[in-house]
C-alpha cells in the first residue's frame, strides 16, 4: 500500500518536472539538431548525413555542413530519415471522437447553409486521435465541417497543441460545399422509412433547385459585399444630400463568410466525386466567379482535360476506396493520382477519416505502387497541399524559415514497416506516446 | 420495309453475339483438369516453410505436385516466368460479406439460425474479382451482426465466373454467427417508426438470448432421443417437428459446426467463453475482437481463434479500447490470429494488413502473413487444404511484383486449384474491349429507341393482335341472332 | 348480348344484396346459362389456312366445332347444315393462344394477397415474451379461382392479343397460392375456369422487414421460411396419417389451413411454380425443389440461357417472360450502366430462342407487359432473334397446354378439343396481321377497338388538366409549337387546341389516372387527318406521344403556365 503510494507520487513528480520543462523550454525556444540524417527536402534534392537545426520553433539551418549551435539538443539520426510532417488534406480531426457517439461528434449542424461555422471553434486538443495521428507521421489536417450543403468554414491545424489556437495553422482555407449531386433511381426515404424511386427528372430538378439556392446566396453575399465597402467608404464630399438615404450596414454573419468567396479570396472545398458533378463544379465556379478546389475527386481522371485547363487543384481520396461503378476497372482509385499527376493537374492526398487518417502515407503508397513516381506522391503530401491551401511559405518542406514540423523515420515513410522514432511539431519534440501505446504497454505486462 | 428491319435485326443479333463471344473467350472461367502448370524462377513464401529463392511450384491437377529449386518442367507443362517476382499463398479472409444477395443480415429476430448464406451466394457480385485481384483465394462468407445468433455462413472459393455452388469451398466445415455486444442490443440503431423494440437491449439479454436458444437446442435434441426411444419400443409415435431454427445449434452442441462470434468487448468475449463452455462446445473464432488483448490468456486457454482487424478502431464506444497491437499481443499469448477485411474494400489489400502486426507489435515476416493464410486456414479447419505452400494443397496462389508485405507490390496472377482466375494483363487488355462492348450495346438501344419500336408505338398503330376495324365493333358487334 | 349480361349483373348485385348472394347467384347461374344457350352452337370455318400446331398445316380446309368442343378437322370436311359458315379463304386459323402466367381477373395487388397468419405451429417460447408476428404472403391456402373478377378492359385487350387462355396469379410474394388456369371470355369463375388449382406459386420476395420488420426480411429469411414451412406440412401430414392410422395415445394434430393446402405439394402431386429470373435465382429455386422433391415448374426464367446445362438436364419445363428488361424511361442519361446489365437487355429476346437450342422445354408469357399486345409483338422479336415460328407458336399454344396439364383440352386444332380459335388475316407474327375472328369455348368473341389500359386501381381522374398548356411536338419536319386549351369534366375532356394548321375542336378526350387522351382533326393540304395525344400529367408537365393519321407518331412534351391569383403568368 505504502510502496504504491510512493510509485505514484514519483510518477506525478515526474510528470510534474516534465511538463515544467517543456514549458520552459517552450518559453526559451529550445534549439534542437538532428544530425547525420538522411534530409528529404522535398524541394530541394536528398541530403546525405545532413544536419537539421531547430529555433524557436522554426527550421534554422538545414544542410550537410552546418554546424550545430552550442546548447541543442541533438538527436542522432544515424541511419534515419527525416521529412517533412505530412498534411491531410480532408479529415475531421478534432471534430470527431466515437463516430457512433452523437455526443462527441461535431461535425453535421443542422441546415443547409452555414458558411459562418468554423471547425477551428470546436476542434479538441485532447481527442485521443490527434496522438494516434501524428506518430505516424501527419503533423497537419485539413478539419472540415460536412453537413448540409455550405457545411462551414475548413481549418488547417497542426497536431499538437495546449489549446486550439496554438494547433491553428490557417483557417479559414476555405468554406466546405456539398456540391448537390443528381441522385436518380432507389434511395432510402428517411421520412418514410421505405425505399423510394426518384426520377432523373426530378432528381435533376432537385439538384437545380439546391444550387439555384447557393446561387441566390452569392448574390445577397456580392450585394452585401457592395453595401459593405460603399458603408466603409463612407459619405463622399459633396453628396451630403444622399445622407439620409444611407443605411448602417446591418451585419449579417451568413454573408459576412461568403464575401471572401465572392471576392476570390477564399475557395469553397468542392466535395465531389463523379465527373458530371465535377463539370457542373467547375461550370458553377465559372459562372459564380469564384474560387474551387475538387474534395474527393475520385473520377476526375475522367475531366482531367478541364481541370488542367482551369487550373483547379484536387483533394483527392480517399485513394483506398472501391471503383465508384462496377465496369470500372478494379485498380481506378489506385490509379486516379497518376492519371492527375500525367494530365498536370495538381493534387494532394487526403483521407477523409479521422481515426484511421494515421493510414494516410498508404494511401498515397498505392498510387505508386499502381503508377504514381514515388516523389510527386511525397509532394501530394507536403507541399503541394501547403501551396493550395497558401502556406507554402511556412509548411510543407524543410526550408530555413519554415515551421518546423519533422519526423525522424527509420525507414521509407510509406512503407507500413517503416516507424517514426523522433517527432517535431511547431518545432517542440512531441512524445510518441498514444492511447493505443498505453494500452499495449498496460495488457502486454498483464501478468 | 419490315423484311429490312428484320434483316437489320438479324445483323445485329450476330454482330452482338460475335462481341460477345468476344468477350467471353477471354472472361472464360477457367477449366478444371490435369492441367500442369511450372511457376518458375520466385522468390517462395511458404508461410509455413520458409521462403524459398529462385524456386519454382509444380501444379498437377489443381494440386500443388511440387515446390524446390530445381523442377524440371514435364513435357506439354504450361510454363510461367516468375523471375524477380514473389509466390504466395492464397489468401483467406476469415470475415466478408460480399457475393450475398438480397440482404446480410436477417435482422427480424435475435435468433435467425435458420438463414443461410449458402441459399443466397451471388457469383456476379463484381467485389469477388475485385478481392480476387487482391490476392483472396477463399472467403468466410458471413451473416450480419445483428442479431445474437445470426445465420449459417459459407466458406467459397473465389471462383470469379463459376456458378454459386461451384464456388463453395467442398469439404469446408460449417459455421455460424454469433454477435455480442453494440450490435445484437441494438444501440447504434434507430428502427423505423412504429415498430417495437427487439429484444435484447443490454450485454445482460444477449447473454440470455444465446443461453435461452442453447437450451431449447438441449431439449429440442431430448425430444428426438425420446421419440428414438419411443419408436424403438415399438410406441405409437411421431417424429418431433424439424426446427431449422435448433438443427445448426444441435450441430454446435455436437462440434459438427463452428461459431464464428462477432465480439469486441473483453467482458462479453470472456462470458461466451464461459457459456460455451458450460453447454460443451468451443468458440471456433472471435470476430474482430478489438479487446482481445485484454484477454488473450483466456481466448488462448479456450482455444479459440482470433479473427480480427490490423487498426480500425474510435467508430463506436465498443472500439474505443481497439490497439494497433490487438493480432500481435494475442499471437504473442498463444492465440491462432489472423486479420479478416469485413469490407470488400480491405478484401483487395489484406497483404498490407498484414505488414501492420509488424509495425504494431514486431512480428516477424512470416507470422505476419500466417495471419492472412494459414491462420485463418487452421481458424476455418481447411488447413489441410490451403494456407500455404505445400505438397499436396490446393495451387492458391498469388504471384505478385515484389514482396507482398511491401506497399509497392502489386498482384499480377491469382490461381485457384491450379488455374488463373485472375491476370493483371489481361485485364488490362480487356478493358477497351468491355468499353468497345458497352458503346456498341448502348448504340444498339438508341437506334432501336428511335425506331419506332413496338413499345413506343400508339395503340392505334397496332400490330399483331390488332383488330380489323371493319369488322368490328362497327360491323362485327355481336355475330349472334 | 353477352356484355348487356354482364352488366346486368353488375347491377343486379348493386341493387339487390340484401336478397342473399345464393340466390342471385342461381338466378345468375340460369341467366348465364339460358343467354349461352342461345348462341349459335356450331360453327364451320372454310377453305382457311389451318394451322393445328400438333399435326400438318392444313392450306385450305376446314374447321368444325360445335357446343365449344372441335368436331372436325380436314381438307374435305362435311359442313352441318346448321352450321354458321364463316369463309376463311385467305384466313389462317390457329389454336387460341396463352399467356402462362398474368394477373388478369385477379384484384390489384394492394388488395391480394394480404397479411394472413403464419402457416407454421406456434413456434417454441422465445427468449423474449413478444408473440410471433403472422407471417406475411404466406398462404398456399389461396385459390385464384376463388377470387376472379371477370370481364372489363384487360379482358378485351388480352383477346384483342389473341390470348383465349390465361394461368392467372398474383405475381408477388412467398407463398403466393395456388393459380387457375381460365379461358378468357367466361363471364363467370364457374364457366371461365379450366383448371384449379394448377399449381402452388412460390417467389422470392422478401417482406421488405429489413432491420424493423417482420420475417423475414431477408431473401436468406425467405429461403429458410419456405423450407421450414414445407418441412411443417411434411410433417403436418405426417402427424396425420398417423393419427387416422391410429389415434390411440397420440396428440391430436391441430388443423392447418396452409399446410392442408400444401399436402399435395409436398406428396408431389401438385406442381409448384417458381416465380423466378436471374441465373441465380433459377439454381437456387431447382435446389430447392429438388431437396424436398417437388414437381416443379419456373416462371420468369429471362436469363434461363445462362442455365441451360442444368434446365436441360434436369429437365425443368419453364414458363419464359416476355416481357423484355428495358431501359427506365427516366433513367439517367448519363447513367454508366453496367455491362452486365446492357448485355441482358440485348440478349433477352434471344432467351428463348437459345433455350429452343439447347432442346429445352417452355411456354411463354407476357410478364406483367402493361399491354398485352405487346406479347406477340415480343414474342416475335423472339423469332427475330432466332427462334423458329413454329417453335414460338408451341410456346404459345401445346407446350403451355402440355406444361400446365391441359393438352387434352387446349393447345392445337384437334378433334375432340376446345374451340379456342384465332382466326389472322396472315402470319400471327407479321406485324400487319390482323385477327379477324376470335371464338372462346367455341363461342365467337366480339373484338373492340383497343383501348389503353388504364391503371386498376381507381378509374377516378386524379390530375386536374384544365388549362392552357403549351406543348411542343417533335416531327421529322422540325419541332412544332401547340397550343392546347383544355376543359376537364370529371373523366371528360374538351377543348380547343391551336397550331400552325390552325384551330380545331377536340372530338374527343379523357382523363384516367394521370394519363391524358384527347382527339381531334386537323386539315392538312386539304386532307383531314386524326390527331390524338396521349400523355402523362405530373403537376403542370405533360409528356407523351402525338399520332397523326397515317404519318406516324411522335413525342410531345410541354408545360402549363400556372396562373397567379392576379391572372397573370408567372
Amino acid at each position: 500500500m505504502r510502496k504504491r503510494a510512493l510509485v505514484l507520487i514519483i510518477a506525478f513528480g515526474l510528470v510534474l518536472a516534465l511538463s515544467l520543462l517543456n514549458v520552459w523550454a517552450q518559453q526559451r525556444g529550445e534549439t534542437y539538431a538532428i544530425t547525420n540524417a538522411r534530409i528529404v527536402p522535398i524541394t530541394g534534392p536528398v541530403i546525405e548525413r545532413g544536419t537539421v537545426v531547430i529555433r524557436d520553433g522554426k527550421i534554422a539551418a538545414v544542410g550537410r555542413n552546418v554546424s550545430i549551435p552550442a546548447g541543442a539538443r541533438v538527436v542522432n539520426a544515424q541511419g534515419m530519415w527525416v521529412y517533412p510532417g505530412f498534411i491531410d488534406s480532408g479529415t475531421t480531426i478534432g471534430l470527431t471522437e466515437i463516430g457512433q457517439v452523437a455526443a462527441t461528434v461535431d461535425v453535421n449542424e443542422i441546415g443547409d447553409f452555414n458558411p459562418q461555422l468554423k471547425a477551428i471553434v470546436a476542434v479538441n486538443p485532447s481527442s485521443e486521435i490527434i496522438p494516434v495521428t501524428r506518430v505516424n507521421g501527419i503533423t497537419t489536417v485539413l478539419t472540415t465541417p460536412r453537413g448540409g450543403i455550405l457545411s462551414g468554414q475548413a481549418a488547417l491545424i497542426n497536431l499538437d497543441g495546449w489549446t486550439w489556437e496554438e494547433m491553428l495553422v490557417k483557417a479559414p482555407v476555405g468554406i466546405y460545399f456539398n456540391f448537390p449531386t443528381i441522385a436518380s433511381g432507389r434511395f432510402f426515404d428517411p421520412e418514410t422509412f421505405q425505399p423510394r424511386e426518384r426520377s432523373f427528372e426530378e432528381a435533376r430538378r432537385q439538384r437545380e433547385e439546391r444550387l439555384q439556392r447557393v446561387r441566390q446566396l452569392l448574390d445577397d453575399a456580392r450585394a452585401y459585399a457592395k453595401a459593405k465597402r460603399a458603408a466603409e467608404a463612407g459619405v463622399p464630399e459633396g453628396n451630403a444630400a444622399n445622407i439620409r438615404d444611407r443605411q448602417p450596414l446591418l451585419v449579417n454573419p451568413v454573408l459576412e463568410a461568403l464575401v471572401p468567396v465572392v471576392e476570390g479570396t477564399l475557395p469553397l472545398i468542392v466535395a465531389a466525386n463523379n465527373d458530371r458533378d465535377i463539370k457542373a463544379a467547375v461550370e458553377f465556379a465559372e459562372e459564380q466567379k469564384v474560387k474551387i478546389l475538387i474534395s474527393g475527386g475520385l473520377e476526375a481522371p475522367k475531366v482531367v482535360q478541364l481541370l488542367k485547363e482551369k487550373n483547379i487543384p484536387v483533394l483527392l481520396g480517399p485513394v483506398l476506396s472501391l471503383p465508384r461503378s462496377e465496369d470500372d476497372p478494379y485498380d481506378s482509385t489506385f490509379t486516379a493520382a497518376k492519371q492527375l499527376y500525367e494530365a498536370g493537374v495538381k493534387f494532394a492526398f487526403l483521407t477523409n477519416d479521422a481515426s484511421n487518417a494515421r493510414n494516410l502515407p498508404y494511401h498515397a503508397a498505392m498510387a505508386v505502387a499502381f503508377g504514381l513516381p514515388r516523389e510527386e506522391a511525397l509532394r501530394a503530401l507536403t507541399i503541394y497541399p501547403a501551396e493550395i491551401f497558401g502556406v507554402a511559405d511556412r509548411l510543407g518542406s524543410i526550408e530555413v524559415g519554415k515551421v518546423a514540423n519533422l519526423v525522424v523515420w527509420d525507414g521509407d515513410p510509406l512503407e507500413i514497416r517503416s516507424q517514426v522514432r523522433h517527432l517535431f511539431i511547431n518545432g517542440r519534440p512531441v512524445p510518441l506516446e498514444t492511447k493505443h501505446t498505453q494500452l499495449y504497454e498496460r495488457y502486454r505486462n498483464r501478468p | 420495309m419490315r423484311d429490312a428491319r428484320a434483316f437489320a435485326a438479324r445483323v445485329w443479333s450476330m454482330v452482338v453475339s460475335f462481341l460477345l463471344l468476344g468477350g467471353s473467350v477471354s472472361a472464360q472461367a477457367p477449366s478444371s483438369g490435369d492441367d500442369v502448370t511450372l511457376i518458375r524462377g520466385g522468390t517462395i513464401l511458404t508461410v509455413t516453410r520458409g521462403r524459398i529463392e529462385n524456386g519454382s511450384i509444380l501444379i498437377r491437377g489443381g494440386k500443388i505436385a511440387a515446390v524446390g529449386r530445381n523442377i524440371e518442367a514435364p513435357p506439354g507443362a504450361k510454363v510461367i516466368d516468375a523471375r524477380g517476382k514473389y509466390i504466395m499463398p492464397g489468401i483467406i479472409d476469415c470475415h466478408s460479406h460480399i457475393a450475398i444477395d438480397g440482404g446480410v443480415n436477417e435482422g427480424t429476430l435475435s435468433v435467425t439460425s435458420m438463414v443461410r448464406i449458402e441459399d443466397v451466394l451471388d457469383p456476379t457480385d463484381i467485389n469477388i474479382y475485385r478481392d480476387l485481384a487482391g490476392g483472396v483465394t477463399t472467403a468466410n462468407i458471413l451473416h450480419g451482426s445483428a442479431n445474437a445468433i445470426g445465420g449459417l455462413n459459407a466458406v467459397i472459393k473465389l471462383r470469379w465466373g463459376k456458378t454459386a455452388q461451384e464456388m463453395l469451398f467442398e469439404g469446408a466445415m460449417p459455421g455460424i454467427k454469433f454477435a455480442l455486444g453494440e450490435n445484437p442490443k441494438r444501440s447504434n440503431f434507430t428502427p423505423p417508426p412504429g415498430t417495437p423494440r427487439r429484444y435484447p437491449a443490454t450485454r445482460l439479454g444477449v447473454e440470455y438470448t444465446i443461453r435461452e436458444a442453447f437450451t431449447q437446442a438441449r431439449n429440442y435434441m431430448r425430444q428426438w432421443e425420446e421419440y428414438e426411444r419411443r419408436k424403438r419400443a415399438g410406441e405409437n409415435v411421431v417424429p418431433p417437428r424439424r426446427d431449422l431454427k435448433l438443427e445448426p445449434l444441435v450441430e454446435v452442441l455436437q462440434g459438427k459446426r463452428l461459431v464464428h462470434a462477432h465480439a469486441y468487448r473483453a467482458d462479453e468475449i470472456l462470458m461466451l467463453i464461459r457459456l460455451a463452455e458450460e453447454f460443451g462446445f468451443k468458440i471456433a473464432t472471435f470476430q474482430h475482437v478489438l479487446e482481445g488483448y485484454k484477454v488473450a490468456r483466456e481466448i488462448a486457454a479456450h482455444g479459440a481463434g482470433a479473427s480480427t482487424f490490423s487498426d480500425w478502431w474510435a467508430y463506436k464506444v465498443e472500439a474505443y479500447d481497439a490497439i494497433p497491437y490487438n493480432g500481435a499481443l494475442m499471437a504473442r499469448k498463444g492465440v491462432v490470429v489472423s486479420f479478416n477485411s469485413d469490407s470488400a474494400e480491405l478484401a483487395r489489400r489484406l497483404n498490407l494488413e498484414a505488414a501492420k502486426a509488424m509495425k504494431y507489435g514486431g512480428l516477424s515476416e512470416d507470422e505476419a502473413l500466417a495471419l492472412i493464410t494459414i491462420n485463418p486456414a487452421k481458424q476455418l479447419r481447411i488447413e489441410h487444404r490451403v494456407g500455404s505452400i505445400e505438397v499436396g494443397k490446393d495451387a492458391d496462389l498469388v504471384i505478385y511484383s515484389g514482396h507482398p508485405l511491401s506497399v509497392y507490390s502489386i498482384v499480377e496472377k491469382v490461381f485457384i486449384d491450379g488455374q488463373l482466375y485472375f491476370d493483371r494483363e489481361t485485364d488490362l487488355a480487356r478493358r477497351a474491349e468491355i468499353q468497345k462492348e458497352k458503346e456498341a450495346l448502348k448504340a444498339r438501344e438508341r437506334s432501336a429507341g428511335r425506331r419506332p419500336e413496338p413499345r413506343g408505338r400508339p395503340p392505334e398503330e397496332a400490330v399483331t393482335g390488332g383488330v380489323e376495324h371493319p369488322l368490328s365493333p362497327r360491323s362485327g358487334k355481336e355475330v349472334r341472332p | 348480348m353477352r356484355w348487356s349480361t354482364y352488366q346486368r349483373r353488375g347491377y343486379l348485385l348493386g341493387q339487390r344484396r340484401a336478397i342473399g348472394m345464393l340466390g342471385i347467384a342461381l338466378l345468375l347461374g340460369s341467366l348465364a346459362r339460358a343467354s349461352f344457350s342461345q348462341t349459335p352452337s356450331v360453327y364451320a370455318i372454310k377453305d382457311a389456312r389451318i394451322v393445328t400446331v400438333t399435326g400438318p398445316v392444313i392450306p385450305k380446309g376446314t374447321v368444325v366445332f360445335r357446343d365449344g368442343i372441335i368436331t372436325a378437322v380436314g381438307e374435305n370436311v362435311p359442313i352441318p347444315p346448321e352450321a354458321r359458315v364463316i369463309d376463311g379463304s385467305g384466313l389462317v386459323v390457329y389454336p387460341g393462344l396463352f399467356d402462362t402466367q398474368t394477373d388478369l381477373g385477379l384484384p390489384s395487388a394492394s388488395q391480394v394477397p394480404g397479411p394472413r397468419p403464419a402457416a407454421a405451429p406456434a413456434p417454441p417460447a422465445q427468449a423474449q415474451a413478444q408473440q410471433q408476428p403472422p407471417i406475411p404472403h404466406t398462404q398456399p391456402e389461396w385459390l385464384a379461382a376463388r377470387h376472379l373478377q371477370l370481364g372489363g378492359q384487360r379482358f378485351e385487350n388480352a383477346r384483342v392479343a389473341g390470348i383465349t387462355t390465361a394461368l392467372v396469379i398474383p405475381p408477388r410474394g412467398i407463398f403466393i397460392g395456388r393459380s387457375a388456369l381460365i379461358n378468357t371470355a367466361g363471364e363467370t369463375s364457374q364457366r371461365a375456369v379450366v383448371k384449379s388449382p394448377v399449381a402452388l406459386h412460390i417467389g422470392f420476395t422478401p417482406t421488405g422487414g429489413g432491420l424493423g420488420g417482420r420475417f423475414p426480411g431477408s431473401l436468406m429469411g425467405v429461403f429458410a421460411h419456405i423450407r421450414q414451412t414445407l418441412l411443417d406440412a411434411q410433417h403436418y401430414g405426417q402427424h396425420w396419417e398417423a393419427y387416422r392410422r391410429n389415434p390411440r395415445g397420440l396428440e391430436r394434430p391441430e388443423y392447418n389451413e396452409s399446410l392442408e393446402a400444401l399436402q399435395p405439394v409436398v406428396r408431389g402431386e401438385l406442381p409448384v411454380i417458381f416465380h423466378v429470373n436471374s441465373e441465380s435465382e433459377i439454381r437456387r429455386a431447382i435446389r430447392l425443389a429438388e431437396e424436398f422433391n417437388l414437381k416443379f415448374i419456373l416462371s420468369g426464367a429471362l436469363e434461363a440461357y445462362k442455365a441451360v446445362d442444368v434446365l436441360r438436364q434436369k429437365r425443368v419445363p419453364l414458363l419464359v417472360s416476355v416481357n423484355f428488361p428495358e431501359r427506365p424511361r427516366d433513367a439517367d442519361p448519363e447513367a454508366d450502366e453496367p455491362l452486365r446489365v446492357l448485355r441482358l437487355r440485348a440478349e433477352a429476346p434471344e432467351n428463348a430462342a437459345r433455350l429452343h437450342q439447347a432442346g429445352v422445354k417452355f411456354a411463354f408469357h407476357s410478364g406483367g407487359l402493361s399491354n398485352p399486345r405487346d406479347y406477340i409483338r415480343n414474342v416475335a422479336r423472339a423469332v427475330r432473334a432466332g427462334l423458329p415460328e413454329e417453335v414460338a407458336l408451341r410456346a404459345l399454344t401445346i407446350h403451355a397446354a402440355e406444361i400446365l396439364g391441359v393438352a387434352e383440352q387446349l393447345g392445337s386444332i384437334e378433334v375432340g378439343k376446345i374451340a379456342n380459335l384465332l382466326v389472322t388475316d396472315g402470319n400471327l407474327f407479321e406485324e400487319r396481321t390482323r385477327i379477324r375472328y376470335l371464338f372462346i369455348d367455341g363461342r365467337q368473341i366480339e373484338l373492340r377497338p383497343p383501348e389503353p389500359e388504364r391503371p386498376s386501381a381507381s378509374s377516378a381522374p386524379s390530375v386536374s388538366v384544365t388549362g392552357t398548356w403549351n406543348l411542343t411536338v417533335e416531327s421529322p419536319q422540325g419541332v412544332v409549337a401547340v397550343a392546347a386549351d383544355l376543359q376537364q369534366e370529371g373523366e371528360t375532356i374538351s377543348g380547343t387546341v391551336t397550331s400552325p394548321f390552325g384551330q380545331s375542336t377536340i372530338s374527343s378526350g379523357s382523363v384516367s389516372g394521370g394519363e391524358v387522351r384527347f382527339t381531334l382533326s386537323v386539315e392538312i393540304q386539304g386532307t383531314p387527318m386524326a390527331v390524338t395525344f396521349v400523355g402523362r400529367v405530373v403537376g403542370d408537365r405533360m409528356s407523351g406521344t402525338v399520332t397523326v393519321e397515317g404519318m406516324g407518331s411522335f413525342p410531345f412534351s410541354g408545360t402549363r403556365p400556372r396562373i397567379s391569383s392576379g391572372g397573370q403568368a408567372l
